[in-house]
């Protein structure tokens, strides 16, 4: 212990500098987070602009100063090389290890966990029972920022050695992610629990075990090769694990009439009017095919998400072709009538077969939520306090949301909103007037075991009703009033969490239909 | 006595080249042991492997009675080790690096480490990066004497000085010496004859001889031999018969297994009666220069 406070102080009075400026980010920092709506309030209050201009960067600046003073802290006893002058003294690598993590937790960790506790107390949350949550906050913080900027340090001996390192491990991180989108439903992130876990063992383990090891035996090489092996293996999962499998067994196929929206694909050639040539479209690598939907069926009080999408071609000169799952996250709500669904396939491909007439087979992986708890919530002028969503208040400078900010996590929720029933009144200069349509929000439920690395325990969200004319009255003429939804003291919400009820697949088929004809159309 | 560093068939290679090439050494305790050669002789190689610092391809080596690749962390506390490559902290002050020091020997001698301050001039006020190579090393080899470590390890110590912090260096390491055992690497043979009592000489990885320095330069003699006329050299000379010359009558060599009866009697039975034979000791400095001749025209 003698030895792990000795090595403390000595950095500590080296890098006193830097904890200087670490403190003096971790106050601006501070100030940011106690006033979260500050920027929406930019020309109004008589907060000074700096503070408003540096509340963007100030987050990522703390951070990165963080990973920098570690950094130096480590690479003052260097792990790399045979010429430091302490590896001939008497220090016990787990003392020299223990003194490091000790700077971390006394100089970083501890102010960033009171200011943690400042923030909770100052925006009125209770402290005890988020405590546990707070300390979990901050282990995890360990896993995502102190330990990978202590392993960094611990390979290499100097600044512009880690720079290079970071930036082939950022390369390498890159090559991996567009190998994935070079293999059908290589972006899909749903291997088996087992695999998600041994993925996670390998990643975190390694996180841990590579730098323990390099402060034991000082063999850079080996604990390189230890850290690139752990991520060749945890790529190569990746690749080999049949992602698209398993989701296709998480959603049993069903038939159309039981499925739990009715969905339709409108030909293309319906969308008269609204054809255009993207004048960009040559420019980009892939192309976005756009498939438009009708819906209906879907029950009250209910919500069903497209997850995911498939799509599967077939002509009579060419065999089949499918990049596999792609992400949707559509939402379908009962008074939903059209949507847009879209799939991104490679520009060389696309070119192959832009022309000739294919049959496409459609496979929408649905998820159905239905309303649980629901009960109504009545917005009052200014901040006010829900148990569920913390403290919010309607957004002054957009008035179809609400910004809310509640501890540690965003709630899952389903919002309705219907304007008939509350009309409120727009600003006469804003040339805005009530939309008449009910409107919807959404955040998907929360499934974590375990906390975010977050920065700060406040969660700043947004609870949006997004108007139902966006999507319908594009033709509406500039000059024309918009319609806009507008929350007003008085309205009231249906809120509801939301309940997984089923996940289903169904195929729809499009024949006869060109590429072209999805690119062009609807493209906006 | 005991070995306190002893080494077997030591062995290192990068890739195909052996930097050392199985060297069996033992330097027994309270020995000043020099280890010579050429830069490139495998000096530096062979303290880092008994230092743990790198690790050996083959082979074994024992320093205190433990195994050289589990020297690490309390072993120090009883190795005082010195290199002129070592980076020390250069943001810390003098009197900042002892105090710092002080805390991690048990056996920290404070009265030691103010009389070799007072010896080595050294100013405890000034940061380590002012300091002059010679300070640096005075100020290094003091954080090494402090705490009467058993094994004082210096690796090229003399290396680029004056000759003043030479002569301080070395006085300061001889006060001491009485107490430890001392292993170095150098190539300034002048200054390593005046202290040494074992040395070792490494060529191209290989340890052509260790003893101690009595032996050797008992061993090795220059002979300066007059015949009655000149004419060409007997062939084939003995093989410890170094760097043969004539000049006239005159043969000269060195004879790196001199013999008070053996070595006259081989120049009897080559050169037959000779007018004259002088037998010269030779300097260490001499016998590196023969030794390091003689492999270089093999």
């Amino acid at each position: 212990m003698n030895q792990i406070l000795h090595i403390f102080k000595k950095d500590a009075r080296r890098h006193w500098p830097e904890i200087l400026i670490s403190v003096a980010l971790l106050a601006l920092f501070t100030r940011h987070e106690l006033h979260p709506w500050q920027n929406t309030n930019a020309f109004s209050s008589l907060s000074p602009y700096f503070f408003i201009l540096a509340g963007h960067y100030i987050t990522p600046a703390t951070i990165l100063f963080w990973a920098f003073l570690i950094i130096r802290v480590v690479q003052g006893e260097s792990l790399v090389g045979d010429r430091q002058w302490w590896v001939t003294k008497p220090y016990e690598w787990w003392n020299l290890l223990a003194a490091k993590l000790l700077f971390i937790l006394i100089l970083i960790s501890v102010p960033l966990f009171h200011v943690h506790l400042l923030l909770l107390h100052q925006f009125g949350f209770p402290i005890l029972p988020n405590l546990s949550t707070l300390l979990l906050t901050q282990l995890a913080l360990y896993f995502v920022l102190f330990l990978p900027a202590l392993l960094l340090a611990s390979l290499t001996k100097n600044f512009s050695q880690l720079l290079l390192t970071a930036a082939c491990i950022l390369l390498m991180g890159a090559g991996i992610a567009w190998l994935a989108t070079k293999i059908p439903s290589g972006d899909m992130e749903s291997p088996p629990a087992i695999v998600e876990h041994f993925q996670e063992f390998l990643l975190w383990g390694s996180v841990v075990g590579v730098p323990v090891w390099q402060f034991a035996r000082r063999r850079r090489w080996v604990s390189a090769a230890a850290l690139l092996g752990m991520l060749a293996v945890n790529s190569l999962i990746s690749v080999i694990v049949p992602n698209a499998k398993t989701m296709e067994r998480d959603y049993p196929p069903v038939e159309a009439q039981t499925s739990p929206a009715r969905i339709a694909i409108r030909q293309p050639a319906e969308l008269t009017g609204r054809r255009n040539a993207n004048p960009w479209a040559d420019a980009v690598p892939d192309v976005y095919l756009h498939v438009p939907i009708t819906v209906s069926g879907v029950a009250p009080r209910t919500m069903v998400m497209v997850d995911v999408m498939k799509i599967t071609t077939d002509s009579p000169q060419d065999s089949r072709w499918s990049h596999g799952w792609k992400y949707q996250h559509v939402e379908l709500w009962p008074e939903d009538q059209l949507k847009s669904l879209s799939y991104e396939v490679t520009r060389k491909e696309y070119e192959k077969l832009k022309t000739k007439p294919l049959n496409l087979h459609i496979e929408l992986a649905l998820s159905e939520y239905q309303e649980g708890d629901a009960r109504v919530l009545p917005v009052s002028a200014g901040r006010f306090v829900d148990e569920t969503l913390g403290i919010c208040r309607v957004d002054p400078l957009q008035s179809s949301s609400m910004q809310c900010l509640k501890p540690f996590h965003t709630p899952g929720l389903m919002a309705t909103f219907d304007p008939q029933e509350f009309p409120c009144h727009g600003d006469e200069k804003s040339h805005t007037i009530q939309e008449d349509a009910v409107s919807h929000a959404w955040a998907f439920p929360n499934h974590y075991s375990f906390p975010d690395a977050n920065y700060t325990p406040i969660a700043d969200y947004a609870i949006w009703f997004r108007p139902v004319s966006l999507l319908t009255d594009l033709d509406a003429k500039p000059q024309q009033r918009t319609k806009s939804l507008i929350l007003c003291p008085g309205s009231e919400i249906r809120l509801a969490r939301p309940e997984l009820k089923r996940q289903v697949r169904i195929v729809l088929d499009l024949p006869n239909v060109r590429l072209q004809d999805l690119v062009e159309s609807d493209w906006q | 006595m005991t070995a306190v560093i002893r080494t077997d068939a030591l062995t290192k290679k990068y890739r195909r080249v052996a930097a050392l090439d199985h060297v069996n050494l033992e330097v027994q305790e309270g020995a000043v042991y020099a280890l010579v050669g050429q830069n490139g002789a495998g000096k530096t190689t062979a303290i880092k492997i008994l230092m743990n610092l790198i690790s050996a391809s083959q082979g074994t080596a024992q320093v205190l009675g433990t195994d050289s690749r589990k020297i690490r962390g309390k072993s120090y506390t009883q190795i005082g080790y010195v290199s002129e490559n070592q980076e020390i902290p250069e943001w810390m002050k003098v009197g900042a690096l002892l105090d710092y020091l002080r805390d991690f020997y048990p056996t920290w001698d404070l009265a030691l480490e103010q009389s070799l301050v007072k010896q080595f001039d050294l100013p405890l006020d000034r940061k380590i990066k002012a300091l002059s190579r010679g300070m640096k090393m005075k100020l290094a080899l003091a954080g090494a004497l402090a705490f009467h470590p058993r094994l004082i390890v210096l690796d090229e110590p003399f290396g680029g000085l004056d000759p003043l912090v030479r002569d301080q260096l070395i006085e300061g390491l001889l006060e001491r010496a009485a107490e430890s055992t001392v292993f170095l690497s150098s190539h300034d043979l002048a200054e390593i004859e005046s202290f040494a009592s074992h040395v070792g000489y490494l060529e191209s990885g290989k340890l052509l001889f260790s003893e101690d320095m009595a032996s050797l330069s008992t061993r090795f003699r220059e002979v300066e031999l007059t015949r009655d006329s000149d004419g060409p050299l007997p062939s084939p000379l003995p093989s410890n018969w170094l760097r043969p010359k004539t000049s006239a009558a005159i043969v000269r060599f060195v004879d790196s297994r001199f013999d008070e009866q053996k070595t006259p009697s081989e120049i009897q039975r080559l050169f037959g009666t000779v007018k004259d034979v002088q037998y010269r000791a030779l300097s260490l400095r001499a016998i590196f220069l023969a030794m390091a001749r003689k492999s270089e025209e093999a």
